[in-house]
């Protein structure tokens, strides 16, 4: 798409039309070709234009981890009770308690292995990607 | 009533009805009265005028009566008669086409005339009829005048509309029958028609119609359905209207109640064309017409269809049928409002005062796995006039329909 890049005169952020009448009257804009929005940037020399592909790479690593971290927050603490149980348990009544109770969620505990071990495989495949297609390729799903 | 003992054919008269045997049309022109005392030796046959003549009367109508003679009708009357007279003499003028009006025929009363007061406290209208010959004239006509017309209780009982289940036998254009039915129809010359009444749709003054329009009453159409396709229903605080905004070049101010739908096909960029300003509030429905299937990207309105960097606030959580809930996203920097991500739809009210939406969607993941959304995104810097409600940016190619009304 189309963008017209400007720095807004009361705001003197960046801004982009993403109609060209929508540029302020007496406005000087860049216009751009860009896949989002998103993609233009003001850099530290003041100059507005397109990211690198390194930067919009850079960028989507970061988000992509971030949604990571996320969903597996969401399958962990579905279990993080069991955690908690002999963790207590481990302290209130003994190394033994803890122990049968160890044996009785060793499903559970095995799952939550298993997610860490998939959590350590995508962030080593996101940081690894060198491509955008390839970033967003994966896709964060367990099981 | 003055005792007239007939009527006389001057010789003027005999020479134009001799003519009118043989096919010339003998008009008659008018009536005239007079005062007149005739002397002994008149011979009435030889007059070509009357004696003293005082009012000229136009004739109101002539019938045939079929034994050789004719009815003239004439209405007396003394409006705007200055002085009194004894109606001793009255004649009859027709049009001869060669010497032009002659006095056709004349009756005598004599000293039994009747007096006729001046216009004042008296009034005179009378119908008077008078017979003439015509012998077997063929064509016989009279100037008719309408400006002074008496009816009798046989003409009112002729105009009467008829009230009956058969079709009257007395028939002229412009008869009135009210049929079995109680339909009022007139005879337009050949036929009966059915009568229509100016204004007989409205109510209080207002007519019905079709098409919708100000100050008319709108039925419903021959399905049964109020159609106001064409225009809208608006009341001091609330217009009842859908306005089709695709492919719209300007923008236009929704109001009170008004629906906008915006369709597009394979567009990553979709304008709304809605002016607004503050004090707004809208509720919008986003319809794609497949998942938007890329992960962890987005679809943003873009306030006056442009971006500013850093300026929203936005955070989105998810529930899923498989247990699962969670952050979808959360930020403080965003440059536009931000909706959801991976779903086909997206339904949210917007608040231009305080600059917010706040929305939910529901969505499939897999064959099985569903789930729902809610999200709200804030528009953190009111330095810029918001004027134009904005324009939608998907993250891939989408077809679909916006649906945006106006609550305030």
């Amino acid at each position: 798409m189309k963008v017209y890049a400007f720095i807004h005169p009361d705001l003197k952020t960046l801004c982009c039309a993403i109609l060209r009448e929508a540029v302020p009257e007496g406005v000087e804009a860049v216009e751009l070709e860009v896949e989002s929005p998103d993609d233009v940037i003001l850099d530290e020399n003041g100059q507005i234009r397109v990211k690198t592909e390194a930067e919009k790479l850079a960028e989507e690593k970061e988000r992509k981890l971030g949604e990571l971290k996320r969903y597996v927050a969401t399958l962990l603490e579905q279990t993080d009770y069991i955690i908690v149980r002999i963790a207590e348990a481990e302290v209130n009544e003994g190394t033994a308690e803890a122990e049968r109770l160890r044996q009785k969620y060793a499903t559970q505990l095995q799952q939550r292995q298993a997610i860490r071990v998939w959590n350590e495989q995508m962030r080593q495949a996101i940081r690894n990607a060198k491509t955008l297609e390839e970033l967003k390729s994966l896709e964060i799903r367990y099981g | 009533m003055a005792d007239f003992r007939g009527t006389i054919l001057t010789q003027r008269g005999r020479n134009l009805l001799a003519k009118a045997q043989t096919g010339t049309t003998l008009t008659f022109t008018r009536v005239k009265i007079g005062d007149g005392l005739w002397p002994s030796n008149t011979d009435p046959t030889q007059l070509n005028d009357l004696v003293s003549p005082k009012l000229n009367l136009p004739i109101q109508e002539i019938r045939v009566v079929g034994d050789g003679t004719v009815r003239l009708r004439f209405v007396l009357t003394n409006t705007g008669l200055s002085e009194g007279f004894f109606m001793r003499e009255i004649g009859i003028y027709a049009q001869d086409p060669d010497i032009g009006e002659i006095l056709y025929a004349v009756a005598y009363a004599g000293d039994r005339a009747d007096f006729i007061p001046a216009d004042g406290v008296t009034k005179v209208e009378n119908i008077v009829d008078i017979y003439t010959v015509i012998a077997n004239a063929q064509n016989v006509t009279a100037v008719i005048s309408d400006t002074v017309v008496l009816a009798t209780r046989q003409d009112i009982d002729v105009i009467k509309p008829e009230v009956s289940s058969t079709a009257p036998s007395l028939t002229y254009p412009g008869k009135l029958w009210i049929d079995a039915d109680e339909f009022l129809k007139y005879f337009n010359g050949s036929v009966w028609r059915n009568a229509k009444v100016i204004f007989a749709d409205t109510v209080d003054g207002f007519h019905a119609s079709l098409t919708p329009a100000p100050n008319v009453i709108v039925p419903l159409n021959a399905d049964g359905v109020l159609d106001l396709s064409g225009t809208y229903i608006k009341s001091n605080v609330y217009t009842f209207r859908r306005v089709d905004l695709t492919n719209a070049t300007s923008d236009y101010e929704l109001q009170v109640g008004e629906e906008a739908i915006i369709n597009f096909t394979n567009a990553i960029i979709v304008p709304l064309r809605i002016a607004t300003g503050s004090n707004r509030l809208y509720e919008i429905f986003l319809q794609f017409s497949v998942n938007i299937l890329l992960p962890g990207v987005f679809t943003f309105l873009n306030p006056n269809n442009t971006t500013y960097s850093s300026s929203f606030s936005h955070v989105s959580i998810y529930w899923s049928s498989g247990g699962g809930s969670g952050w979808v996203s959360y930020t403080n920097a965003d440059n536009a409002f931000k909706l959801y991500n991976q779903t086909p739809h997206a339904f949210f009210i917007l608040d231009t005062t305080r600059r917010i939406l706040r929305g939910f969607v529901s969505y499939e993941f897999g064959d099985s796995n569903i789930g729902f959304g809610i999200f709200t995104s804030k528009w953190h810097s009111n330095l810029v006039s918001w004027v134009s409600l904005g324009t939608f940016t998907f993250p891939q190619s989408m077809s679909g329909y916006i649906l945006v009304r106006r609550l305030a």
